[in-house]
């Protein structure tokens, strides 16, 4: 199989792995990328993963762009980042689509479901907020600091566009820290 | 809403989620509820299916949310709105980015930011968690042992969200939430 569709195939796998956001997903993405194919050193993965902290976007995308331009250039780059999120798309909008679709007692189970899911969703954004946290408690300046921001973020522009809030946070996190 | 204001929408969003998919969630939850366009409940319903399917959350949204705004071609100039970004910054930022990863003042930016990440994440969670108690006891007790597996015993969220479901579904309905 030629490079491109390596990469193809195993974007796909990482993109359906990819479950319960941000954080949560880089074990299974470590996996593909370190163990399985070798592709990145465990140091060149931790870079991997500060990078993706550092520019926007989730961390599977991230890694697909870097890993695919790596191995590939241009051509691996945009093939790793279609692949990615290929699948989940698909999945997700043949969801919404038959649920849209659904009437009588289908519709009804389909939003008992949607209902159940609610608790089980909110706890897994509490451990994905927890991964984000867990490093902050260690130093009592990023206590105070997420204080602050927390206060600050109830005001407005802050209100309106959270954007700034990060930018904000990030420049007096440079003067201060 | 026009194909390009939605465009332009989710690359706004899609270049500030640093932190990963679900920072996006907290932004786009202002800006849409700035729109005036959809109930709370049904972005906490896009957010729940966009968590509750595999793959990168802030893609997820962006297919659901731009389905919701300008039909099909919607869904998919948020898809690229929000792919976009992350891809351009690693393509073209990656290089310049490693060379500073070590730099202190870098170091205090990202340190800082992460607090601003964790008070939106904190929001998130919180509004998740208050519409999924509406359901009272029930959803409350499978929140904290979803909450309690996946972060004392690292089970895959895969299989913590499946059991989640299941055992809310077979605790029966509560109040209609």
């Amino acid at each position: 199989m030629s490079v491109l569709s390596v990469l193809f195939f195993t974007f796909i796998r990482i993109g359906l792995g990819a479950f319960g956001g941000g954080l949560a997903t880089i074990p299974f993405i470590h996996h593909e990328l370190v163990v399985s194919h070798a592709w990145l050193t465990e140091r060149e993965f931790a870079e991997v993963v500060s990078l993706a902290q550092m520019t926007p976007g989730p961390v599977a995308v991230n890694a697909a762009t870097y890993v695919g331009y790596r191995l590939a250039g241009f051509a691996g780059s945009l093939t790793a980042t279609i692949a990615v999120v290929a699948a989940p798309l698909a999945l997700v909008s043949a969801a919404a689509w038959l649920l849209s679709r659904a009437s009588g007692r289908t519709k009804a189970w389909a939003e008992r479901v949607q209902r159940a899911l609610r608790p089980v969703v909110a706890a897994m954004l509490f451990g994905a907020f927890w991964m984000v946290v867990r490093p902050l408690t260690k130093d009592w300046r990023l206590w105070l600091f997420t204080l602050v921001f927390s206060g600050i973020s109830r005001f407005s522009p802050f209100r309106k566009y959270p954007q700034l809030l990060l930018v904000a946070a990030g420049t007096a996190g440079t003067i201060l820290l | 809403m026009s194909l390009t204001q939605v465009f332009l929408l989710f690359l706004r969003l899609g270049a500030f989620t640093f932190g990963g998919g679900i920072v996006m969630m907290g932004l786009l939850e202002r800006e849409l509820r700035e729109t005036d366009r959809f109930a709370h409940g049904e972005i906490m319903d896009m957010m729940i299916f966009a968590t509750a399917f595999p793959g990168p959350i802030a893609v997820n949204l962006a297919l659901l949310a731009g389905r919701k705004l300008a039909g099909k071609a919607g869904a998919v100039v948020a898809v690229v709105g929000t792919v976009l970004p992350p891809f351009l910054a690693i393509l073209f930022l990656a290089r310049i980015l490693l060379l500073f990863l070590n730099a202190p003042s870098v170091r205090a930016f990202f340190l800082g930011a992460t607090c601003a990440v964790a008070v939106i994440i904190g929001g998130v969670v919180y509004d998740m968690t208050k519409i999924s108690f509406a359901g009272g006891w029930k959803d409350m007790a499978v929140f904290s042992l979803v909450s309690a597996v996946l972060l004392g015993f690292g089970l895959h969220p895969f299989i913590a969200l499946g059991a989640g479901a299941a055992l809310r579904l077979a605790l029966g309905e509560g109040k209609k939430g």
